[in-house]
């Protein structure tokens, strides 16, 4: 048993050792200006089921040098949904957004929803889901105590530092569901058509309602026959045709 | 009365019958058609107001024509008013000329009817008659004949062979000998250019000029000219100009048969009377062979067709983000100028870029259009930088080498500097944020590190829930276990209360057996363990938590008498301290075994 464990410890470390080789040939690359190249490894690492934020981040910059604007925002992306606090992330994708042609005014949040958001997103739901977990753990101890105590102040305080911990554990899961819905069902996606009109329906016999430009980030509402319900960030909605957009 | 009344009356027509007559008369009955003849109607008094009667049958050639004659006769003067009329008739049969009406002496009179006999024309007439129109054919075609050689409308093209989009005139000019008169001139419908792109030139006055044709000289104007620009290639028809003239011409009065022509020109002065004759002419028509231009049109070929100039330049090469330049494109030069589509010119993207204006200056005459076009291009730079435009180019097809030409304006450099913010304006592009960032390079890419793998989820898997609901099953836990023994407890304590005086009696009876050996050490060993055995079950204390001054409080609480507890304790001490004591008496093993026995009673008493 002992050396089965062993031996596959190995073999991932070897894999692993493999994956970071690669990663640094692709470095190289970039260095030397090679991008198509560098493109290239850092997709196949990812194929390989790394989704280490550094290999979107470095992949988006290789798209970016190569001018391919609508890939790179998306790798950008695809970096931000892994690490959200990737200040170097941030700035390319600005730069990367200077690029591209839609420049759509977001409609302003309320000051405490962003914030909300803004924690939620920076917490990340696995901390939220240990951070609440924590506390039940907390609660359960209190309780204990506040059965075993003999002395009635020591009852008191436990029981009610229990309940305060129970309530703080309620809250934690409730924001740790919250934060993975919007990881993992907010579907959010770039165009890549160079140009493309959203119709008031689904088919394209539907009326023109506005147009995007590539590299324009929409969030994805729906889906009918292929055909995307997106909404922008100023609030229009519509829907879109098949293969012009990808998800992020 | 009755009698009265009717003398009255036939002495007042008597009356009008004796003194005053109007009479009908002519002065030929019958009379042959188309043959004058007089109608009179005489009055033998003074009269007037008379009134004509309505003629049928004839046409009146002139009249009424007053006149008066008085006579004296006998001593008597008599007067005589006559209307009279000269008259033709017109058909064959018989015509009734109605009763003309007279005032006169206060009274209005009526003339009597006559009716007239209308024989056949003679044969003298007849031929006469057909002699005239004979005479009026003859003079007809003479005239017509004599306009052919004095009225001319010419169509004259300056090329018929041209390119598409190169320009041709064609003029329609009208000649007219000095010496005839022209009364009026009519122009019929206007040519249609179909196919053409058609600019009239204004003439302004018609002015006429002496013109030879053929060393005559004539009186010649240009009456249209148009310059006209194919649109298609093929065969293009230009449309005849169709003119109604009416001329003056005179004519010999008397005479037959005379050459009017002669008449006119060597006797303008005497004789003859004028006519006017209508004269129907047309200038023809023409018909133009375009070519279509060869298949290599360059990219900047926008359909300008002939000898052109290009000047490109910008208005300034330094400007503000938000302030607009101008790239001006003049095309000058002979040729198809109004006809260009607008040029278009790639500007960087950053740049805003409105409709162009178009101003034109184009001069239209006999030599076709020329003049210059001036395409202003307004752009608004977004982004500060310094950007390169051109070299924009505009190519033409040159017709004296047929072939294209482009001509290529140099490389532009535009210098934009950051300007205020255009706030509410236009430009919305870049958010005031991001402007810095323009021009400004991605950071550098991530090295080093070891690799993550795809990263689960936490939540929602198992080990998730295994963690946020063992606290709840340890909680379940715990308070099973905390119920099951206190249970527990409860129920051996019962039990070893039972079963301490059974333990007890055991344990004193093992002395016993030690006590007949003389086995001092054991019998003290177990002495002390059933009394402490026996408490400990009692009062269900451990025996490892069993202290005397425990089981002093203990029996205090439970009410046993000072003196068994006094007792119990005395002996506890007694043996544990005589089984380390080296000598000891055999009466004395007896009396402790017997005071534990003696003990355990009574507290088995007092403790039911």
């Amino acid at each position: 048993m002992k050396y089965l464990i062993l031996i596959i410890s190995i073999s991932l470390q070897l894999f692993a050792g493999q994956a970071v080789e690669k990663f640094n040939q692709a470095n190289e690359l970039y260095n030397n200006g090679e991008y198509k190249k560098a493109v290239n490894l850092y997709e196949q690492i990812i194929d390989n089921g790394y989704n280490d934020s550094k290999l979107f981040y470095n992949l988006a910059n290789s798209y970016y040098k190569l001018e391919m604007i609508p890939n790179a925002i998306l790798n950008y992306e695809k970096a931000l949904k892994i690490n959200t606090n990737d200040e170097d992330a941030k700035f390319n994708l600005r730069l990367a957004n200077l690029k591209t042609i839609d420049k759509i005014e977001e409609v302003p949040k309320v000051f405490y929803i962003r914030w909300f958001n803004g924690i939620i997103n920076y917490l990340g739901s696995n901390l939220l889901a240990w951070f609440s977990i924590a506390f039940i753990w907390l609660a359960l101890l209190a309780f204990i105590l506040f059965i075993k105590a003999n002395n009635s102040v020591l009852k008191k305080l436990s029981f009610s530092t229990g309940t305060f911990f129970l309530i703080i554990f309620i809250f934690g899961t409730v924001l740790t569901y919250y934060s993975y819905n919007e990881e993992e069902n907010k579907k959010e996606a770039i165009i890549f058509s160079e140009s493309v009109y959203i119709k008031s329906s689904p088919d394209d016999e539907g009326t023109n309602l506005f147009m995007l430009h590539e590299g324009t980030k929409v969030q994805v509402l729906d889906e009918v026959d292929n055909w995307k319900k997106i909404k922008i960030k100023n609030g229009n909605i519509g829907w879109i045709q098949p293969g012009s957009i990808e998800i992020i | 009365m009755k009698k009265m009344i009717l003398i009255l009356i036939f002495i007042l027509i008597y009356q009008n019958l004796t003194a005053q007559t109007f009479r009908t008369s002519v002065s030929k009955n019958p009379v042959h058609v188309g043959e004058r003849f007089e109608i009179s109607f005489t009055l033998n008094a003074q009269g007037g107001s008379f009134k004509a009667p309505s003629f049928s049958g004839i046409r009146i050639l002139s009249g009424p024509n007053q006149s008066q004659q008085m006579s004296f006769a006998n001593g008597r003067s008599s007067v005589n008013l006559t209307y009279s009329y000269i008259a033709v008739a017109l058909n064959e049969g018989e015509i009734t000329i109605p009763s003309a009406s007279i005032k006169t002496n206060g009274k209005t009179i009526k003339s009597n009817t006559i009716t007239i006999e209308v024989l056949p024309e003679t044969e003298a007439q007849k031929r006469r008659k057909e002699q005239k129109k004979k005479q009026e054919q003859s003079l007809q075609q003479q005239a017509i004949d004599i306009l052919k050689k004095t009225i001319f409308v010419d169509l004259n093209v300056n090329k018929s062979n041209v390119y598409e989009g190169e320009q041709l005139i064609a003029t329609y000019k009208l000649y007219i000998h000095p010496d005839i008169n022209i009364v009026n001139i009519k122009p019929g419908t206007m040519p249609v250019f179909e196919g053409f792109w058609a600019e009239e030139i204004d003439l302004g006055r018609i002015e006429y000029k002496t013109e030879y044709r053929n060393d005559v000289p004539f009186r010649a104007a240009v009456i249209k000219k148009v310059v006209l620009t194919p649109q298609k290639s093929g065969r293009l028809k230009i449309d005849p100009y169709d003119f109604e003239f009416t001329a003056r011409l005179r004519v010999q009065g008397g005479r037959r048969s005379n050459d009017i022509f002669d008449q006119f020109f060597n006797d303008p002065f005497f004789g003859g009377n004028y006519r006017d004759f209508p004269y129907n002419t047309s200038s023809g028509s023409a018909t133009i062979n375009v070519k279509s231009l060869p298949d290599n049109a360059p990219e900047s070929f926008y359909g300008a067709v002939g000898d052109i100039s290009t000047e490109i330049w910008f208005d300034k090469t330094k400007t503000k983000t938000g302030e607009p330049v101008t790239l001006k494109m003049k095309l000058s030069g002979k040729g198809n100028l109004k006809l260009l589509s607008t040029p278009e010119i790639t500007f960087p993207p950053s740049f805003e870029l409105y409709d162009p204006k178009v101003t034109d200056n184009i001069r239209i005459n006999s030599y076709g259009m020329s003049g210059d076009v001036i395409f202003e291009y307004l752009a608004i730079p977004t982004n500060p930088g310094t950007y390169e435009i051109g070299p924009v180019s505009f190519s033409y097809f040159d017709l004296n080498d047929r072939e294209y030409k482009t001509n290529k304006s140099k490389l532009f450099e535009i210098k934009v500097e950051k300007g205020k913010d255009v706030s509410g304006g236009v430009i919305t592009g870049v958010e005031k944020s991001d402007v810095e960032l323009i021009g400004k390079d991605i950071r550098f890419i991530k090295t080093g590190g070891e690799l993550q793998k795809n990263q689960k989820k936490f939540f929602g898997t198992g080990v998730y829930y295994i963690f946020n609901l063992l606290p709840f099953i340890i909680f379940l836990g715990f308070l099973i276990y905390r119920k099951k023994n206190q249970e527990l407890q409860s129920n051996t304590t019962l039990l070893r209360n039972k079963k301490a005086s059974k333990t007890a009696k055991k344990r004193l009876s093992i002395a016993e057996k030690y006590l007949k050996e003389q086995n001092k050490a054991k019998l003290y060993e177990e002495l002390s363990r059933a009394l402490w055995g026996y408490t400990s079950d009692k009062l269900s204390i451990p025996v490892s938590e069993l202290t005397k001054d425990k089981i002093n409080g203990k029996l205090n609480e439970l009410n046993i008498k000072p003196e068994s507890i006094e007792k119990l304790l005395t002996t506890l001490d007694h043996c544990e301290f005589a089984r380390y004591a080296p000598t000891q008496e055999g009466e004395d093993m007896q009396k402790t075994y017997n005071d534990s026995a003696d003990i355990i009673i009574d507290l088995e008493g007092q403790l039911k």
